[in-house]
């Protein structure tokens, strides 16, 4: 748990920017999103781990994920139960680097399974886990199955994934099509629970890249730290206000350990329900409007032409970071350090809004 | 009697698999081993022996794949399945009905009628995908086949995988993928990132071109009956439609509910295909009068009856503007939508996309998608296609030729067109030009578009 008040800064890159960064040589910039669907203490949640990767960048060889300290985690799921949903897009290096989106359902496997116990070895070094996960990405009947290796240790759950090197043929080991992981956003239903106290708590991960060429041997001495900052209890509310003209919403934005003063609060619109992102779902609506930037209060003030039909707005505070504060949570010091430490986004409630009914004229 | 005793070591039987049939190996005259499996008729051979067929199947395929193609002609015929080289259980590397394929095919003829109980006059052919177009290119380079079948293939195969030169990343992706690498052949090898990525173009076409007939068509008398399918985004019904009008025999053309992605085979209307095709080798092959209409065009969903023409049914241009301003960097798209269809539309042939387009910083190629959203139910990709711009910049008119499909639009939908540098931004699932990398200056801005579509004036779909 962290006392201090950290300041919000904007994200240098989000998705879209980290997926078309330029060419890099060397470079190795991970990225940890964290997203939960409550920021109630105590609450059980829906966890979204959005790991990206520029993808020109060296590929990934490991990640390893650690809850926060402090969090509850039931990994008792039976062998099959489907516990979440996985995105992933990799870059085909056998496809001339084409690009290809991935979909399909994270399931609890059978953490004594042979097969799986002799890979999770070869990842982690050890082959009984506490529960192993496995992300089935498919596309047109084609599926790429990532094994999550998780366990408890310590105050920590921790996730362990290897990825099979893009540099290598297949039948030696390297990933079918030379496909090259550079994002994968996958959620984890019903296992973890926020923690009881109110304050600041991180989720953290160690990304550990290959050496770039043909040895698929990961280079250690690369491995660098992200987090994402949780502030518990967090919320951010909408309410519309009343206007002599068109639409207005007022709200406010608070999170615990962190100071929002200068953060924006984007808008989103759309015809159908839920119309910005969250946790468990893409955005329906589109962004239309930012917030001016908000005094320490948090509060905010929007406002909008009136709808020419019903539409749905939720407002939404993303894309923001803070530099890494203090050691590692993990307890682990990255050889390459901790690159940002992200602020876990919040999305409000929906509000409907219908088109004004014209004035009676006497 | 040298050839026949050659012949008969050639092919050496292996065993009965089952009554009607013998596993064979056929050797190649470069040592290759081909697998086979003859399929004869219960009844005796006749005098003079079986009229027979060879059957050749698709890319990634095995002879098993047509086991139920052989066991509806091999009541009347001998038929011979075999594996190309390079599948299945066959030797070899795969060249993709390169010339050591087409040799395979003169020697698979040759053995064949040498055996005995077989009427060398009388040997037909059939061929899927792959196959049909080993059977066309070996007989425009000379075996003698009395008659052939062929079935959602090429003619010309460099605008059948790069039309506008600009390649179908994902379908030569795929049809790559479905071979082991160990069993490429190094020409193979040698052209394959290229031609996904749309470089080096004229190597590609001289390959294509020593793969394709459609030039060399207009020279063959012997009977041939094209089966295409109507919706077919890899070998469309215009490959068909174009080598068909240069032959100068007998021919036939049907148009069917099968094809490659995003229709499969066999399709639904696969016992009509087999009538016909049956009707075709017998007609042929052994003398049986059939009457076939010269053109068939099978409504989707298949009712059980195709409509039967004369000549290719006649069609109508229908325009719809699409207007809009769009600019598009990477991976970006823009979307066009019309109005709602206020009656149904069936198209017939390929419809183009006609926009202009302002590019900067080597942004490479278009790719439009076109998709139909009926008032219920899921959406329609009606066609697509892309024009490579490599090359260009500044203002340009670009026309994009779509797929040329037969495809319904119901009633009350909406036709979306989709632009942008592959077809996965219509829908990540749709890989036939693939997200390949665009360089990051480049940009592209788009006009309003015109979509002239071919509809049929009667259309035979509902």
């Amino acid at each position: 748990m962290k006392k201090s008040i950290r300041l919000a800064l904007l994200a240098g890159a989000c998705f879209l920017g980290l997926a078309v960064a330029a060419p890099a040589l060397a470079d190795y910039r991970p990225a940890l999103i964290m997203e939960q669907t409550s920021y109630k203490l105590g609450a059980p949640i829906t966890a979204d781990v959005f790991l990206a990767i520029p993808k020109n960048d060296d590929a990934t060889a490991k990640v390893t994920i650690f809850s926060p300290a402090g969090y509850d985690a039931n990994l008792t799921q039976a062998p099959g139960t489907e516990i979440g949903n996985v995105t992933a897009q990799v870059k085909a290096k056998s496809a001339g680097d084409a690009v290809f989106t991935l979909g399909g359902k994270v399931v609890a496997a059978d953490p004594t399974n042979a097969t799986l116990q002799a890979a999770a070895l070869r990842c982690t070094g050890n082959s009984v886990h506490a529960a192993i996960w496995v992300l089935n990405a498919s596309l047109q009947g084609q599926t790429i199955q990532i094994p999550d290796y998780v366990d408890k240790a310590g105050p920590f759950v921790t996730q362990q994934v290897c990825l099979p090197s893009p540099d290598v043929p297949p039948e030696m080991g390297g990933a079918v099509l030379g496909a090259q992981l550079f994002a994968a956003d996958f959620t984890i239903n019903h296992v973890f629970t926020n923690a009881g106290a109110a304050g600041g708590y991180e989720w953290a991960a160690l990304f550990t890249p290959y050496v770039p060429g043909a040895s698929g041997s990961p280079n250690p001495g690369g491995t660098t730290e992200a987090r994402t900052y949780v502030g518990l209890p967090s919320s951010l509310t909408l309410k519309r206000a009343k206007a002599k003209k068109g639409v207005k919403f007022t709200g406010q934005l608070k999170v615990a350990g962190l100071d929002p003063t200068g953060v924006r609060i984007g808008l989103y619109a759309g015809k159908k329900a839920k119309p910005a992102p969250s946790a468990v779902s893409g955005p329906t609506g589109k962004h239309v409007a930012s917030s001016a930037r908000l005094p320490k209060s948090g509060k905010y003030t929007l406002a909008r032409p009136n709808v020419k039909f019903a539409t749905y707005f939720q407002a939404r505070f993303e894309n923001y970071t803070t530099p890494c504060v203090g050691n590692s949570p993990t307890g682990i010091a990255a050889p390459k350090g901790c690159r940002e430490e992200r602020i876990a986004a919040l999305t409000s409630n929906q509000l409907r809004v219908t088109k004004p009914k014209p004035k009676k004229h006497r | 009697m040298l050839i026949t005793f050659a012949s008969l070591v050639a092919l050496c039987a292996a065993g009965r698999a089952s009554a009607g049939t013998q596993e064979l190996t056929l050797h190649m005259s470069d040592g290759v081993d081909l697998a086979a499996t003859l399929y004869e008729p219960s009844a005796a051979a006749p005098p003079a022996g079986y009229p027979a067929i060879v059957l050749f199947h698709g890319i990634g395929g095995k002879r098993q794949d047509l086991t139920n193609v052989a066991q509806a002609f091999a009541s009347n015929f001998a038929v011979l399945t075999f594996d190309f080289r390079g599948h299945g259980q066959s030797g070899g590397l795969v060249s993709i009905d390169g010339p050591r394929e087409i040799a395979d095919a003169r020697e698979i003829y040759d053995q064949l009628a040498a055996r005995p109980e077989i009427d060398k006059t009388r040997i037909g052919a059939w061929g899927i995908s792959l196959g049909g177009g080993a059977v066309l290119r070996s007989l425009v380079q000379g075996v003698p086949w009395k008659a052939v079948e062929t079935v959602e293939t090429w003619t010309d195969l460099y605008s059948a995988l790069a039309p506008q030169n600009l390649a179908k990343s994902g379908a030569i992706f795929q049809f790559l993928g479905s071979i082991p690498t160990n069993r490429l052949d190094p020409s193979l090898i040698a052209i394959r990132d290229d031609a996904i990525a749309s470089r080096n173009l004229g190597a590609l076409r001289t390959w294509a071109d020593a793969r394709s007939t459609r030039k060399l068509l207009k020279t063959v008398k012997t009977p041939v009956f094209m089966f295409q399918g109507r919706r077919d985004f890899a070998f469309d019904i215009d490959q068909a439609r174009a080598g068909y009008a240069l032959l100068k025999g007998p021919k036939r053309l049907y148009v069917g509910d099968f094809g490659h992605a995003p229709s499969g085979f066999p399709g639904p209307d696969f016992n009509q295909v087999m009538k016909l095709g049956l009707a075709w080798f017998g007609r042929y092959l052994v003398g049986t009068p059939a009457a076939i209409a010269p053109f068939g065009l099978a409504p989707s969903p298949w009712r059980g009856q195709a409509r039967s023409f004369a000549k290719p049914p006649a069609t109508r241009r229908l325009t719809v503007d699409l207007p809009g301003n769009d600019h598009l960097a990477g991976a970006g798209r823009a979307t066009r939508a019309s109005g709602r269809f206020t009656g149904k539309a069936e198209t017939f042939g390929a419809a183009t996309v006609r926009l202009t387009a302002r590019l900067t910083g080597g942004w490479s190629r278009l790719v439009a998608v076109l998709t139909a959203q009926p008032r219920k139910g899921s959406e329609i990709v009606v066609s697509e296609g892309g024009v490579n711009t490599t090359g260009l910049k500044g203002r340009r008119t670009l026309t994009i030729r779509l797929i040329d499909t037969a495809t319904l639009i119901p009633r009350g939908a909406r036709l979306t067109l989709t632009l942008a540098s592959s077809s996965v931004a219509q829908n990540p699932g749709n890989l036939l030009y693939l997200n390949l990398p665009m360089p990051r200056a480049a940009r592209i801005a788009l006009g309003p578009a015109r979509l002239t579509m071919p509809i049929l004036r009667v259309p035979v779909s509902r």
